[in-house]
């Protein structure tokens, strides 16, 4: 990775949203982005995981400040997002984009597919109108849709890959630095989404751009990222290497969502996933005293309940928050042994993915 | 997905197929009778009201001479008859639908104007902006609004123009309601923040995003009303605001004809017929329009 | 292969309307025997969930079923409605993939639990519940004694697939169809759901038919697998998939021969006009090409 500093550097990121029971009453806060803080170097494909409630749609939608976090810094290329207002904050968006979980949802079913990837030259203004469908075009043509076949087509004539290349157009458009995905495959056919993940990776080469990808496959994240780093329950709980955190995972957490990935080869040992996890999700509104994880791990002891755990090194460029980690230069803590051994060979399962 | 039945896409077993090839296979028009048939009678309807009395021999609906008065059905000159006062009554018939329907588009397209565009910025700006409007707009509800339309008709004195003011005190505030539902709706709808994220400031976003969005809920809205606001016409009538006599309207045709009912029922069934019929119309076309629209 | 669970044969599944004919099923053939595990995948159009339809007598009246479906000795294909009543759930039961929409909102679980045992077999109240709470325990869903008594929106979304296990338990069915019964959980949450139903049909003998559109999940759990692509039958066996290139075929345009050929890297001529037959090229490994690949790479 390169020397300079970082593209996107977060800082003790926090969101939370109020929750209203019937009548509009308060009823609680859930606190679903919760002290929060990693870096993004240029040119690097983060990937983020984490399950339902982990708050990793949140974090994203928090770094581009749809809507503004409730404390922490976002540091962009230097300038902090979450002091810009009006205008400045504009200008800030044109570097930043993003691409949603739904591919017809994040299009407007009455419009054009070229209005579509049209939309943010309009707003910047860049360019007069005949310039702006020239970039259009050729935003569709990277994409790997004929613009004479599809500039004018609908969202509901588009299949769901089709439609997530027009959004990735748009998001393209702007010639932006960082994009966004947010489980930006998730929906798509297992054969088309391996189209779409090599597209992706051609654009990032060729147009020099930052990803930060949102996944909870924890199998596809591997494949397109240098580093992945991993939430439960509104914490960064790991951040590492992609191959470093695979195959040797510090948090139990990671080792548990390691464990789930269902291996299809027949001859590797089974190792029950009742071992490394129990139980249900808590609830974000009243999250577990100290690590949040400790009310599901096997290897939780007393002062998990107490001290929350801070993210430290213990590898190289590999982190993780936990008193008991699995591995690292501070292994030797004493812990129950975790049953199941360490996770199967990952690699294995990324051939059929 | 317009070819295929539509239990199967319910059930979510059918895939999806290509929309040219449904258009190809010629399926497109198929479910649209519900929407083709009211709209020929609406159109007609319209054509009759609007464009008939102008190149047709309809004589006009006022100044008759009393010694043609009552005449019955079929009389030479008079198809429909004359009324108590010697105006030809189908000639009245058409009128009356002219100045009823006017007053029907008006409210109805004032209402979706406004209130649309209340409904709408109340609910995609939110917060003390959407109260506020909403609150302001309850107070218009609760407002007795007949007794304003008996005090317009004693003040102001009854005319069409007044007649549309007063129903409006019942459009508009439905309207923002229907556009305030249907826009929060979109609002949450992803695309909305990706066209946030593009730069897309609020003038466009509403008239580029919502707007196209929630018409068709309007637009339907809006039908349906037409029939309703024709009645509450007709209803005004009674209470002495409506279109002033000797000006017909179906509603207060209706009105006056209450007094020679048991005489000579025909000054209330025929407009009243007319009336229904053209109810009919505009509903089976809301409703029509509804179904496809939701389709798609 | 008699003494086999139950038995798909030649089963078509054609559905009409706006004058066109769709077929979703060609030619299904495959097997189960008693306490086995087949995983049937396949894309978004494969069949996979129609075939399973079909086996539950839960397809809409524009369907038309032809071939046979035998299970238990009794052909299924023709069934009247109230014969197919009483074998849903006694012999075959089902588990659908999104909890939240397949419970009644407004029912405790306890009495959905109830009404599943009930329908099935004249049971005194007091008795039923009990029962029902065996199946709660049995399905490890954890505090069952308080769980019956919630409503659906009360329990997560892996706590609510576990209530329709235990639902679909209630008249101890020979065979449990799990239609994407994970796909909309969580990845930790899916593997404690899968441990769970791959205990439970060794505990109870159950055979299972796992549908999915996730080969590694179907490999990984599944004794037999039945690939599936524009309703017909592709593949039966372990095997890897890379990368294709194309959209999955429109079913209301067949042409003539195997429908995989626009996205095949070795498809010729042959293939284009005529329909490759599927045959036991290989002990216990069944396929429909006339280009195989070997070694796992296309030719």
């Amino acid at each position: 990775m390169s020397t300079d500093a970082p593209l996107l550097d977060v800082r003790g990121l926090v969101q939370e949203f109020e929750v209203r029971a019937q009548g509009g009453v308060k009823s609680g806060i859930v606190q679903a982005v919760s002290d929060v803080s990693f870096t993004l170097a240029k040119g690097e494909t983060l990937g983020l995981v984490g399950e339902t409630g982990s708050g990793k749609s949140t974090l994203a939608r928090a770094i581009l400040q749809a809507p503004r976090p409730k404390a922490g810094e976002v540091l962009f290329e230097g300038t902090d997002l979450v002091k810009l207002r009006g205008r400045e904050l504009l200008r800030a968006r044109r570097q930043m984009q993003m691409v949603f979980q739904d591919p017809f949802g994040s299009l407007d079913p009455k419009w054009s597919v070229t209005r579509i990837v049209e939309e943010p030259l309009i707003a910047f203004r860049t360019a007069a109108r005949g310039e702006r469908r020239r970039q259009v075009n050729e935003a569709l043509d990277r994409v790997g849709l004929d613009p004479a076949r599809y500039a004018d087509r609908r969202p509901r004539s588009l299949s769901g890959g089709q439609a997530q290349r027009v959004a990735i157009a748009r998001a393209l458009a702007l010639d932006p630095a960082l994009i966004i995905y947010d489980e930006a495959v998730s929906s798509l056919d297992v054969l088309i989404r391996a189209q779409v993940l090599n597209l992706l990776e051609r654009l990032r080469a060729e147009m020099s751009l930052t990803y930060l990808f949102i996944a909870h496959d924890l199998a596809l994240v591997k494949q397109v990222s240098d580093r992945v780093a991993v939430m439960y329950l509104g914490k960064l709980v790991e951040i590492g290497p992609a191959e470093s955190l695979y195959r040797e995972p510090l948090h139990p957490y990671t080792v548990a969502l390691l464990a789930s990935i269902p291996n299809p080869d027949p001859t590797a040992p089974r190792a029950p996933v009742t071992n490394t996890i129990r139980g249900e999700p808590p609830s974000p509104i009243d999250p577990p005293s100290g690590c949040r994880f400790r009310t599901r791990c096997p290897r939780a002891q007393d002062v998990c309940a107490s001290e929350e755990p801070p993210l430290r090194k213990l590898a190289d460029g590999h982190l993780a928050a936990c008193h008991f980690p699995v591995g690292g230069r501070e292994s030797n803590q004493t812990a129950p042994a975790l049953a199941g051994g360490a996770p199967h060979d990952a690699a294995a399962s990324d051939r059929h993915a | 997905m317009a070819n295929l039945p539509s239990d199967l896409v319910v059930a979510g077993v059918a895939p999806s197929v290509d929309e040219a090839a449904a258009a190809k296979a010629g399926g497109r028009w198929r479910g649209s009778v519900g929407v083709i048939v009211p709209g020929v009678m609406v159109l007609f309807i319209i054509g009759l009201c609007f464009i008939w009395p102008i190149i047709g021999p309809v004589p006009p609906p006022t100044g008759g001479s009393i010694l043609n008065a009552s005449l019955p059905a079929f009389s030479p000159g008079h198809f429909l008859g004359t009324d108590p006062v010697g105006n030809d009554e189908w000639s009245r018939i058409l009128y009356g639908g002219r100045a009823s329907l006017e007053i029907a588009f008006a409210v109805q397209g004032i209402g979706m104007l406004l209130g649309g565009l209340l409904g709408a910025v109340a609910a995609y700006l939110g917060g003390w902006r959407d109260a506020t409007i909403m609150r302001l707009l309850d107070v218009v509800i609760a407002f007795p609004a007949f007794v304003l339309a008996v005090a317009i008709a004693q003040g102001l004195g009854p005319s069409e123009v007044h007649t549309i003011w007063a129903l409006c005190f019942f459009s508009v505030p439905a309207f923002a309601r229907i556009s305030r539902a249907a826009t929060l709706r979109v609002r949450e709808q992803t695309f909305i923040t990706a066209a946030r994220l593009s730069g897309t400031r609020f003038p466009r976003m509403l008239l580029g995003h919502i707007a196209p969005n929630i018409l068709p809920q309007l637009v339907t809205f809006g039908l349906l009303g037409i029939g309703i606001t024709m009645i509450l016409e007709g209803a005004l009538s009674f209470v002495g605001l409506g279109v002033p006599p000797p000006a017909p309207s179906w509603g207060n045709m209706i009105a006056q004809g209450q007094s020679t009912l048991s005489a000579d029922p025909r000054y209330v069934l025929l407009p009243s017929a007319a009336l229904f019929i053209t109810v009919v119309s505009f509903n089976l076309l809301g409703d029509g329009l509804r179904a496809r629209w939701s389709n798609q | 292969m008699s003494g086999a669970l139950l038995e798909v044969t030649d089963l078509r599944v054609d559905f009409r309307g706006g004058g066109q004919v769709l077929r979703a099923v060609d030619q299904l053939t495959y097997s189960v025997r008693r306490g086995q595990t087949v995983a049937v995948i396949g894309e978004s159009g494969s069949g996979k969930t129609v075939s399973s339809r079909a086996i539950m007598g839960l397809l809409p009246p524009t369907a038309k079923v032809t071939g046979s479906i035998r299970f238990d000795d009794v052909e299924m294909v023709g069934l009247a409605e109230k014969t197919m009543r009483s074998h849903r759930g006694r012999g075959v039961a089902m588990v659908f993939q999104d909890p939240t929409r397949s419970l009644n909102p407004t029912m405790r679980i306890g009495g959905q639990i109830r009404e599943a045992i009930q329908t099935h077999e004249k049971t005194p109240r007091a008795t039923a519940h009990d029962r029902a709470l065996e199946l709660l325990e049995l399905v490890r869903l954890p505090a069952a004694k308080e769980r019956l008594e919630q409503y659906p929106h009360q329990l997560s979304g892996g706590m609510r697939q576990r209530v329709m296990i235990a639902i679909a338990l209630a008249a101890s069915p020979k065979l449990l169809i799990a239609d994407e019964a994970t796909t909309a959980l969580d990845v930790t949450t899916q593997a404690q759901i899968m441990e769970l139903l791959r205990d439970l049909q060794q505990r109870l003998g159950m055979a299972l038919i796992m549908i999915s559109h996730d080969l590694g999940l179907a490999a990984s759990f599944a004794d037999e697998v039945v690939v599936m692509y524009a309703g017909r039958l592709e593949n039966a066996s372990h095997a890897p998939l890379a990368a294709v290139p194309g959209q999955p075929p429109n079913l209301a345009l067949r042409e003539p021969g195997c429908p995989f050929t626009p996205r095949c890297p070795s498809a010729t001529d042959q293939c284009r006009q005529h329909m490759p037959a599927f045959e036991e090229h290989e002990p216990e490994h069944m396929w429909a090409c006339w280009h195989p690949c070997e070694e796992g790479v296309a030719r």
